[in-house]
């Protein structure tokens, strides 16, 4: 609690607006079925499409004469989900790799690293894009494709901090008294890693939104009538002279990701000791 | 160093050994086949033509002997025929990589140069007005989709302002480039063509600079925490207890040992930029590897898809192992085990 | 820092003399300063830059069935018939002059001009016709080949006639050789490239470089999906244009061939439709124009019982076509779009178009009650991502949800890449889906791909909705086989009416919009831009101002 209130002293003002960028968005994500004037998907009007934003229409209306302003709040419970999940899903499996590898050491430490740079080295996108091509594009496998792409990231920080905390002479004396492999694990390197992984993480989950909507952008994310973020940029690009279709769910897009890279800036000047003796 | 290289380079042989099956395996896991991408709606119902088409290209093959067939080919250095073009895969990835590489290494320089003197301005003035400027603008930088921030780019510059060409990589009416490398930049200074070096340069800054704007921001960032670690280093004291100007402390002293590890985020920057490469070659009509991959991957052309991945991978691991000696050149206490 | 930039410079010394010793000469198309200097009046050359997303893949008459494929097949290249200017698919003589039909109507005896020359100066002569299409029908894996299919062989008795033997008699086919399948190829030239009319022809490769015809323009070099450059064949037979190059400009942003339009980059804008063209309306010097095609937009619903036994039930597919709101498909797809009755097009023998209010709620009510399903049911809708002239699939797929919720069928919309959904389509797995369709050539004959029938002989719609050819169907096949063989115009369409009549009473499609092609072009550069759409843009005609 006590180093909680210690983050939220620092002088840091872009982390506080990225708490507070996150904090909003948040509650538009729960509270959007109250916010959003009309329904995101069966409030069609195609007599009324392609009107410029106005009082009636915040954010105007899009090629089914749908209110964008709706759809961009209705378009944040996915984006943000599927942010979330894929940072956590890709953070269990890296720190079980991971810690796994680098316990072990040795030839199986050396194979499970080079299958992990297999996965890193090959193409982000086309592994995703022939993934969501195999399984038939939605939500979930598009969040099993940015998973798989992701995981390799935190397993080689996992492995670093496991070996850099298994030579530390408290570890050894532990494991001469006998303590179980687990029980180090779990008590030692465990505690000593979450920092610098909560660090990787919300930045990460910025990331993890631009790609999730970059695959949606390709028509590879989510299924219509859906509303989500990128598919709807991708609304606007075929009639660009609407220009109010693409841009506010590409601001959307954009300041969720910059919110979460805010916090994990600060995160990371408070967490790096060296950085907080000069804050 | 020669030994590291060598093991680093049979290491390479392995991991693209491994990516070949990878593509293999995943590209064949689709419910799917290249037929129904690469025959027209009348073509697909005559079983004749189909049966034919399946023939020519060994689909009605099992699995495996595809496979084996495809390796011992790719080490002949055939990489096969492309479905979708109909031409050697090697050829097709000639043609389009010069654009990419031209592309990225533009990308790459500009995001360099804009990521360190931000980074470095940024550490100057820690905590001050113009610190959080610009740490807002490298935040931007990875925080925008590239989709999105590639037609807001084009609208503005090339269709309200009219400052740059709207896509392409030279103007055709004027220019028409062959026989050089592909890297029209290059071509242009060893043919002393000054007007056409003009106009490659001016279709290359709009898609560099998106491109390169997301690398940008990770190597502001980077700086800016390296070099305020390096400050705080007691050689620096010293250097500055002895009445030495601030800036001249940064850059005489700090610099050097902050730049070590910047070198490995423009590495990792350097293979991001492919991923936004679809998009980007997309929106100003660059003909590039992106596109190549993008349309391959859609039409489940199974040797491209192949020929892609394995160039992606090899550049990827080409960079890293360049990094790696880089480091040992710049700083002699790194030794090769 | 010092070692860092030594490195730098080394890396840089290095890249660069390796590329200069690599560089073998500069080709471009600015004219030399001096030559222009002395007879500036003339010398100055005219180029056309046109901007299209293309997607050409390869440039062999042979093999080519893209989209785009005519456009270049008609400017480097003559057939023995060609589209005749205005029209969706009437075949007017080229190289041919005149044709006799023998009473079985299969066999086909043309005389041709004596006047026509290669680019490369041959002479072009019967041997060649023959050629080019013996090549064809040896290249089996070919998307060109099914057009050719009929023939079963072609003889040269002297050098200017050509006498062609149908298997079956085909009122289309004088259509069907205005298509790129049967242009003619410079035989001695082609073979010097490995052609071959016996099989084994490896002048692909070739062929995707340059081209070997007697049209207007000559290949001069194509990169894919980066340019193709057309030059004016100094050898022409025929009257030339005054533009010396043509540039097909590969741009897939609409979006950047529309501000390059504005900016003078490029003289046609191809790839707009309505909507996007109303960035360019009123602009000085441009002008926005709408060509008719043959590309239907439609929703397939299944007969296979076994899929959805609602959806498959014809009832339902009848309820589906009362409960779509036409008008709202009309506003949807734009300036010029129409709704085709059924499986004919506007533009070909006897269409008939239906009206946009034809909406009836309580009639599809009706239907659906009169077939068990008054409170509806669940189904899912595939479409690809894929688009039609610029109309999103997934944009349609929502309106159809959107009305077919009017009558309690629930709509789950799956789109997946356009690949798999043929796939799917080929294996008849989908029971509800949307597609689109454009002839392969443009005759009604090629719309029977429509009509019911299964199996070996079965039709490719037939196959793919599981429509059996019954009893009570077989009048429709009475009317097509009619059709097939007419060579009566007024006839023709005549039957054609009474069979989309009847089709209109039970099928297992609806047809949502027939497309327009939207285009735009500078106007002060260029004149005679006509469109048609199995040439798209006539580059024969085309004349710079």
């Amino acid at each position: 609690m006590n180093t909680l209130k210690q983050l939220f002293k620092q002088k840091n003002f872009m982390f506080k607006l990225g708490i507070v960028i996150c904090a909003a968005w948040i509650l538009v994500a729960i509270f959007a079925p109250v916010l959003a004037p009309y329904h995101p998907i069966t409030d069609q009007n195609i007599a009324n499409r392609f009107q410029p934003p106005d009082m009636e229409h915040l954010f105007g209306t899009d090629s089914l004469g749908r209110d964008v302003f709706s759809r961009v709040l209705y378009g944040s419970r996915i984006s943000i989900t599927a942010g979330i999940v894929t940072v956590m899903i890709s953070f269990g499996v890296g720190i079980l790799f991971g810690g796994i590898s680098g316990y072990l050491g040795g030839i199986a430490d050396d194979v499970m690293m080079r299958f992990s740079e297999m996965v890193q080295s090959f193409p982000p996108l086309i592994l995703a894009m022939v993934i969501a091509a195999a399984l038939g594009p939605n939500i979930s496998n598009s969040i099993f494709a940015m998973a798989i792409i992701w995981w390799p990231n935190y397993a080689r920080l996992t492995r670093s901090i496991v070996i850099s905390v298994k030579e530390n002479d408290y570890v050894t004396a532990e494991r001469i008294l006998g303590a179980s492999h687990l029980r180090i694990l779990y008590k030692e390197i465990l505690p000593n890693s979450i920092g610098s992984m909560a660090v990787m993480s919300t930045l990460d989950l910025g990331n993890a939104i631009l790609m999730f909507s970059g695959l949606s952008f390709l028509g590879l994310g989510v299924q219509p009538p859906m509303a989500e973020w990128g598919a709807m940029v991708s609304d606007g690009v075929l009639t660009f002279n609407y220009w109010w279709i693409s841009t506010f769910p590409g601001l959307a897009i954009f300041s969720v990701a910059i919110g979460a890279n805010f916090i994990g800036d600060g995160l990371r000047d408070y967490l790096d000791p060296r950085m907080r003796k000069r804050v | 160093m020669f030994r590291y290289i060598i093991r680093r380079l049979l290491l390479m042989a392995v991991l693209l050994l491994g990516v070949s099956v990878m593509v293999f395996l995943i590209s064949h896991m689709v419910p799917s086949n290249p037929v129904a991408a690469n025959l027209s709606q009348t073509a697909l119902n005559d079983p004749e033509i189909v049966a034919a088409y399946e023939a020519k290209w060994g689909l009605d093959k099992p699995l495996y002997e595809q496979y084996i067939v495809y390796v011992s080919n790719m080490l002949h250095g055939d990489f096969g025929t492309s479905i979708r073009t109909g031409r050697p895969v090697l050829q097709d990835l000639m043609q389009y990589f010069p654009a990419t590489v031209e592309l990225s290494v533009f990308a790459m320089i500009i995001a360099i140069l804009l990521g360190v003197s931000f980074g470095i301005l940024s550490a100057i003035f820690q905590n001050k007005p113009a610190d959080q400027i610009l740490r807002a603008i490298s935040v931007s930088g990875v925080s925008l989709p590239s989709f999105w921030f590639a037609l807001l780019v084009m609208s503005v510059f090339c269709g309200k302002l009219k400052w740059f060409p709207s896509g392409g990589r030279i103007d055709p009416r004027v220019f028409n480039p062959t026989g050089g490398t592909g890297l029209y930049v290059i071509d242009a200074i060893s043919w002393g063509d000054w007007g056409m070096l003009a106009d490659s340069m001016a279709h290359l800054v709009l898609p560099a600079i998106v491109l390169g704007f997301f690398t940008m921001g990770l190597i502001t960032r980077q700086t800016r925490s390296n070099l305020l670690e390096a400050m705080s280093m007691d050689y620096i004291r010293t250097a500055r207890s002895k009445g030495m100007r601030e800036s001249r402390v940064v850059i005489a002293h700090a610099l050097n040992n902050a730049l070590i590890p910047v070198i490995t985020v423009s590495g990792m920057g350097f293979c991001n930029l492919l991923g936004g490469m679809v998009f980007v070659e997309k929106i100003f009509s660059w003909p590039g590897i992106g596109q190549y991959a993008y349309l391959s991957a859609t039409t489940l052309d199974f040797p491209a898809i192949c020929g892609v991945s394995l160039l992606i991978a090899v550049t990827y691991v080409v960079i890293n192992l360049l990094i790696d000696i880089l480091y040992g050149v710049i700083d002699p206490r790194i030794r090769y085990q | 820092m010092k070692r860092i930039l030594a490195v730098l410079v080394t890396c840089t010394l290095l890249l660069t003399t390796a590329c200069a010793s690599g560089s073998s000469g500069r080709v471009t198309s600015q004219p030399e300063a001096g030559a222009s200097g002395s007879d500036s009046q003339t010398a100055q050359p005219k180029t056309v830059v046109i901007g299209a997303q293309s997607d050409l893949i390869t440039l062999d008459p042979g093999n080519m069935y893209e989209p785009y494929a005519n456009m270049i097949s008609y400017a480097a290249y003559d057939m023995l018939y060609r589209v005749k200017s205005g029209t969706m698919g009437t075949p007017e003589p080229s190289v041919a002059t005149e044709v006799t039909i023998d009473d079985t109507k299969t066999v086909y005896t043309f005389k041709l001009r004596d006047d026509v020359v290669f680019a490369s100066g041959n002479k072009l002569t019967s041997k060649d016709v023959a050629w080019s299409v013996n090549r064809v029908l040896n290249m089996k894996d070919s998307n060109a080949y099914s057009n050719v299919k009929n023939v079963s062989k072609v003889e040269a008795p002297d050098d200017y006639t050509v006498v062609f033997t149908l298997a079956e008699p085909d009122a289309s086919f004088l259509v069907k050789l205005t298509s790129n399948a049967f242009c003619i190829l410079d035989s001695e030239v082609v073979k010097q490239h490995g052609g071959s009319d016996s099989g084994s022809d490896t002048a692909k490769t070739w062929l995707d470089t340059t081209s070997a015809g007697s049209g207007p323009y000559v290949i001069k070099s194509w990169t894919p999906k980066e340019q193709l450059v057309l030059e004016k064949n100094s050898n022409y037979w025929g009257t030339a244009s005054n533009i010396d190059t043509i540039i097909l400009k590969e741009m897939p942003s609409v979006d950047a061939q529309i501000t390059a339009l504005q900016n003078g980059e490029i003289d046609i804008a191809l790839g707009l439709n309505s909507e996007t063209a109303k960035q360019l309306e009123g602009k000085e010097g441009i002008t926005i124009s709408n060509g008719a095609t043959a590309l239907m937009t439609f929703l397939v619903m299944s007969r296979d019982q076994s899929l959805s036994p609602e959806m498959s039930n014809p009832k339902v597919q009848e309820a589906v076509r009362y409960a779509l709101d036409y008008e709202g498909y009309l506003t949807l797809g734009g300036e010029g779009c129409t709704i085709p009755l059924n499986f004919v097009q506007d533009g070909f023998s006897g269409a008939l178009t239906r009206d946009s209010g034809s909406r009836d709620l309580e009639k599809a009510k009706a239907l659906m009650a009169e077939a068990g399903y008054a409170d509806g049911f669940d189904i899912t809708l595939t479409c690809a991502n894929n688009n039609s002239e610029g109309l999103e699939w997934s944009t349609i797929a929502q309106k159809v949800k959107q009305d077919l919720a009017e009558i309690n069928i629930n709509v789950n919309i799956e789109t997946l890449e356009a690949t798999l959904v043929y796939e799917k389509m080929r294996d008849a797995s989908m029971p509800l889906y949307v597609m689109f369709w454009s002839p392969d050539y443009y005759d009604i004959n090629n719309q029977f791909a429509f009509l019911p029938g299964t199996g070996e002989d079965g039709t490719a719609y037939g196959n793919r909705t599981k429509w059996e050819l019954t009893a009570e169907n077989q009048p429709l096949w009475n009317l097509a086989n009619k059709i097939q063989t007419e060579t009566d115009p007024d006839k023709r369409a005549q039957y054609s009416e009474e069979l989309q009549k009847l089709f209109d009473q039970d099928n297992p499609f609806a047809f949502l919009l027939q497309h327009p092609k939207t285009f735009a072009y500078n106007s002060n550069t260029l004149d005679n831009v006509t469109y048609n759409d199995l040439c798209k843009i006539q580059l024969c005609d085309l004349t710079a101002k």
